[in-house]
């Protein structure tokens, strides 16, 4: 009986992709040859200016951004909490292939590697204050973990190593956090065993073992979790990684602006707050399987974004130091559709999104590239930004009550760039007031009918956690290199820790420098 | 007429050496597009049923590896990214269609549908249209296991679901299939 029912499915399935016999080219030459000069570095340090200034400078966030201005500022950091032995990085650690390198700031060499331990694999890995105390996570089987400690010696190497007598509960430790002294852990647990629901987010006394637990009655994952220094702040984001395009630029001419391009690519954005969700139009999960989805973005959350609530706000960020580039040239549709867009526009066009690519369609043109002139004269071109994943960061005070799907969440926004799109990882300021991101666009553009990605824009900014607005771009980079994948602040909140897949680098009130440019694949997790 | 384009290479089951992101990136990009891009394309027409957004899914598809491909140099990782990218963009247009108009935008009907120009006739467009009716993961198993011919584990990796996940959602799959399509009590 099922083979009939597949000899129908072949039979009609085949009949219609056969109706396709040729796919239009991919022309990737026009991807930007990825240098290795400092361009964008040299330019980022004009405005940059380090997180714990960030913190420290009153800032008004209602109209957007608002530049802390470097100057008196000390770089004093961690206001309103208790002075600890934090201490600036010597060593950071990294996660490759279920083992931990440990690896000197100054040089990069790897000064100690600590294997998983036997039939385990190092998940991950954070670094307490003092730089010198660790906890790491390793993964037995897809359901069972255990908790390790270790600590360093004065060259790097591991003085002495533990496994602490508590273990996560059944499942998967998707994310993990250590409070300044080491004195609290935070981890997100999913379900490992199909046909069960409910992430959730675990604190646990380091001392004690006693744990208090968060539960979600979704099955998005609770990742990239972070706490602050005293322990009483934590922030996460929920769910997958998600894989998605802005399709601005895939436009074909012969259709109006408003067509399908745009549909093709709404990132999977997922466990969006409540208050965004439409879920009417989310519920193609079957009941029977949405327990197991746990690795795939959630439906659970709604698709959209809350930036469509509100189209508005993103063209109401002022622009900070960023010098005007040519990119906006390119993008006069833009100016239709943010209002507020000043003579001193930003690099990159206003308004859009990529959660937001519609914002454009109604401009009453047939051919999206028509309204644009490249400054080189060159092909007509328009822009789009690639997106890969949420802006929305959850932002729990461990005083309070309630389930983990009443976390409070706020958006990452009011960047310099249009409202943070692909924002790849967070963490939270020991003195929990900002939210640290890497995040990172890619500019598409549409050449004599050809989609080319044209460039790429990746940056470390600093939010807000309160309002989720940007206060601070502590680094940009336009050279279309490898993007920021992670991010970690140090004990003291003056050192940035990012890792690119093929660097790992520093940001300081100093600037970006390269630590060390990557030799073993990429890092799954870094901290320092 | 068999998707031959969506063939799987084996796994190499060890690590690959990849010369560094260069040169060399856009080589295997443009192979992988040359190879996989057709079948594809045809994968994301079954899914979305138009063929100008099957187009723009798998492109987008093929510029996000472009932007990941550091982190994707293994080629068979690099070919499940794309197809799970594919299988998202197109979940993604699906699921926009269902919304508001001035978003959704309009596009083609389904090529298997009455209005098309494509004629499949009756007895295929009852099959399509039973195909969407099924729930998302539904469709999708069965058009990865019986149209692109993807094994067991292979789809299990593009839908990031388990071996047993797969086996059992095609199961009722085939069956709910069956089911709207007449051929069971």
């Amino acid at each position: 009986m099922n083979d009939d029912v597949i000899r129908r499915l072949q039979d009609a399935t085949r009949a219609v992709g056969d109706t396709v016999e040729a796919v239009p080219p991919f022309d990737s030459a026009a991807v930007p040859t990825r240098r290795r000069t400092r361009v964008g570095a040299a330019r980022g340090r004009a405005w940059l200016v380090p997180v714990a200034a960030a913190a420290a400078v009153t800032v008004a966030v209602a109209g957007g951004v608002a530049v802390a201005r470097h100057g008196g500022a000390t770089m004093d950091t961690a206001a309103g909490t208790t002075a600890g032995p934090a201490v600036e990085p010597s060593f950071l650690v990294q996660i490759r292939s279920g083992n931990i390198a440990v690896r000197s700031v100054a040089d990069g060499h790897v000064t100690a590697t600590v294997p998983g331990p036997e039939g385990e694999r190092f998940t991950q890995v954070q670094a307490v204050r003092d730089n010198r105390l660790f906890y790491a996570v390793a993964e037995q089987d897809a359901c069972r973990s255990h908790f390790y400690w270790f600590s360093l010696g004065d060259s790097g190497e591991v003085g002495s190593i533990g496994e602490l007598p508590f273990t996560p509960g059944e499942g998967s430790v998707t994310s993990l956090a250590v409070n300044g002294d080491g004195s609290r852990l935070a981890y997100g647990l999913s379900p490992c065993t199909p046909g069960r629901q409910g992430a959730s987010l675990i604190v646990m006394d380091t001392a004690t073992g006693d744990s208090r637990a968060w539960i979600s009655g979704r099955t998005s994952a609770v990742e990239d979790v972070s706490m602050s220094d005293d322990g009483r702040t934590l922030v996460f984001r929920r769910a997958g990684v998600v894989w998605g395009t802005s399709t601005e630029a895939i436009k074909k001419p012969s259709v109006p602006p408003d067509a399908t391009p745009e549909a093709a690519t709404e990132p999977e954005a997922t466990a969006e707050p409540e208050a965004t969700a439409e879920p009417e139009t989310t519920q193609e999960v079957p009941r029977d399987s949405a327990a197991v989805e746990s690795a795939l973005p959630q439906d659970d959350g709604g698709v959209l974004p809350e930036s469509w609530a509100t189209p508005g706000e993103s063209g109401t960020a002022p622009s900070p130091a960023a010098p005007a580039a040519t990119d906006a040239a390119q993008a006069p549709r833009e100016r239709s559709v943010a209002a507020s867009a000043g003579p001193s526009a930003p690099p990159l066009p206003k308004g859009w999104t990529c959660l937001l690519p519609a914002r454009t369609v109604q401009v009453p043109t047939g051919n999206p590239a028509s309204g644009t002139t490249p400054p080189a004269g060159g092909p007509a071109r328009t822009v789009a930004w690639e997106c890969s994943m949420s802006q929305t960061v959850w932002v729990l005070d461990t005083g309070t009550s309630g389930g983990l799907d009443d976390v409070r969440a706020i958006k990452l926004g009011g960047s310099t760039v249009p409202t943070t799109s692909g924002v790849y990882d967070i963490t939270l300021t020991p003195d929990g007031g900002r939210v640290v991101a890497v995040v990172g666009w890619s500019k598409l553009a549409r050449v004599q009918g050809e989609s080319k990605l044209a460039g790429a824009v990746d940056e470390v900014v600093a939010y807000d956690v309160g309002t989720g607005r940007a206060v601070q771009t502590l680094y940009r980079d336009e050279d279309g290199r490898p993007p920021l994948e992670r991010v970690d602040v140090d004990g003291t909140g003056r050192f940035v820790l990012v890792v690119r897949p093929d660097e790992t680098g520093q940001v300081t009130e100093s600037g970006y420098r390269t630590l060390f440019t990557d030799d073993g694949g990429v890092a799954r997790t870094a901290a320092w | 007429m068999k998707a031959e384009t969506l063939d799987l290479d084996e796994q190499s089951g060890g690590p690959v050496s990849v010369p560094p992101l260069s040169a060399g990136a856009d080589d295997t990009i443009s192979g992988l597009y040359a190879e996989h891009a057709l079948g594809l394309t045809r994968l994301a027409l079954i899914m979305v049923g138009d063929r100008e957004s099957a187009e723009d899914v798998v492109q987008e598809a093929f510029l996000g590896l472009h932007r990941r491909f550091d982190g994707l140099r293994d080629r068979d990782k690099a070919l499940v990214y794309v197809r799970a990218a594919v299988l998202n963009n197109a979940r993604s247009v699906l699921r926009r269609r269902r919304m508001p108009s001035w978003f959704a935008g309009t596009y083609d009907p389904p090529v298997w549908s009455a209005e098309s120009a494509a004629i499949l006739g009756v007895e295929r467009r009852e099959v399509m249209e039973a195909l969407h009716r099924l729930p998302r993961r539904q469709r999708e198993a069965l058009v990865l296991r019986y149209y692109a011919e993807l094994s067991e584990e292979e789809t299990a990796r593009v839908m990031k679901i388990s071996r047993g996940t797969v086996k059992s959602t095609t199961s009722r799959a085939l069956d709910a299939l069956g089911r709207l399509l007449g051929e069971t009590p």
